[in-house]
């Protein structure tokens, strides 16, 4: 064989032994300079429990993970149902394990299908913004997708592909993690605020008052 | 909803399930919930925590809690279940139930019919086929 087959045919085997490979993700542009990546052998990577973030095709949550240390405090976004919408235990869904590192932007519906959040989870009517801790420990990774039946879509209608443009973070226990002194600290309820749906980065105008008739005044006698 | 739940299941059967799973369920997280595979929850948005399980004739209610201890308990409720086996592989941690005649959460309730089951929730109504699905899974 001369040299340039054996170059070709060494050439060949490394194409075919690594294609398919997927790609190890890389932190992404957001969070550059702001988080470390940690390896499985990190002390701290069990605190990310990324196997209850990572789920099958169509099982929602994220489709591949990586588990990062922030380096620095960033600004996490969670869109909720707001203060009136309780579920039949009485809780309200301000505090949850997913979250957003991109400041909220887009339509309500947008949202909906960027970050695959079915219509009975989550109204998306009302931002929080919180501040996630230097030290933090999280899983993250792009979204997957949810089929109608994880949707809780009797019709079968609902249902969200994979998105990997747009990743989540997940915050495992965070209802523990949160707190001024705290991993993930969060305002007072009253600094959210309630969405225009139109667009979220924005409040919802305020409804106008309705005009008050005007009185015509009494004519003369 | 018609019932096609092996009329064998006595209250026995179920007193049997309902002790296998306080010795191994109780307390343990969990944030997926499933009837025959449909989602009645955002998986591991929240996690809940199951605090008592009391066999009641052919019924079994388990009571769950949020793992933060706020708010109200829970119940789901299982007529007729029989089976306790590990969640399906790749879901996630945590129990599967792999039969029942009937399943109630909350306005969610879902009911056999043969090979299918019919899901009511306030969103509608459906019918899904079963393909080998749990009747019930609590995971993580």
């Amino acid at each position: 064989m001369r040299l340039k087959d054996c170059v070709l045919a060494g050439l060949w085997l490394f194409l075919a032994s690594t294609a398919g490979a997927a790609e190890p993700l890389q932190l992404p542009h957001r969070l550059e300079g702001k988080a470390e990546v940690l390896a499985s052998t990190d002390p701290d990577y069990a605190r990310a429990d990324l196997p209850s973030a990572v789920k099958p095709e169509g099982e929602g949550g994220i489709s591949q993970g990586i588990v990062a240390r922030l380096t620095q405090d960033i600004p996490v976004w969670r869109l909720w149902s707001g203060p009136e919408k309780k579920d039949s235990r009485g809780n309200t869904n301000r505090i949850g394990q997913w979250w957003g590192y991109d400041p909220a932007r887009g339509s309500q519906q947008e949202y909906r299908t960027r970050f695959e959040i079915c219509l009975p989870w989550n109204d998306l009517t009302w931002v929080a913004k919180c501040t996630l801790k230097k030290g933090t420990v999280v899983a993250i990774g792009p979204g997957n997708s949810v089929s109608a039946m994880v949707c809780g879509d009797p019709t079968g209608q609902e249902a969200y592909p994979a998105n990997p443009d747009d990743w989540q973070i997940w915050l495992s226990r965070a209802w523990t993690r949160t707190g001024a002194d705290k991993e993930l600290d969060c305002p007072a309820e009253t600094e959210d605020y309630e969405a225009n749906p139109a667009n979220i980065a924005m409040k919802k105008p305020a409804k106008k008052p309705a005009k008050k008739p005007v009185k015509k005044p009494a004519s003369a006698p | 909803m018609s019932d096609h739940a092996d009329p064998t299941a006595t209250s026995s059967s179920v007193l049997a399930l309902a002790e296998e799973l306080r010795t191994s369920f109780l307390h343990k997280p969990f944030g997926i919930i499933k009837f025959w595979g449909f989602g009645l929850v955002r998986p591991n948005d929240q996690s809940f925590e199951l605090v008592s399980i009391h066999a009641d004739g052919d019924r079994l209610d388990l009571t769950f809690v949020h793992e933060s201890r706020t708010g109200l308990a829970g119940v789901i409720s299982l007529w007729k279940p029989e089976g306790l086996e590990p969640a399906p592989e790749g879901i996630g941690q945590g129990l599967a139930i792999r039969s029942a005649a009937r399943l109630k959460m909350d306005e969610n309730e879902a009911a056999l019919e043969g090979d299918q089951f019919r899901i009511k929730t306030s969103r509608g109504e459906g019918v899904w086929p079963i393909q080998d699905r749990p009747a019930l899974v609590l995971a993580q």
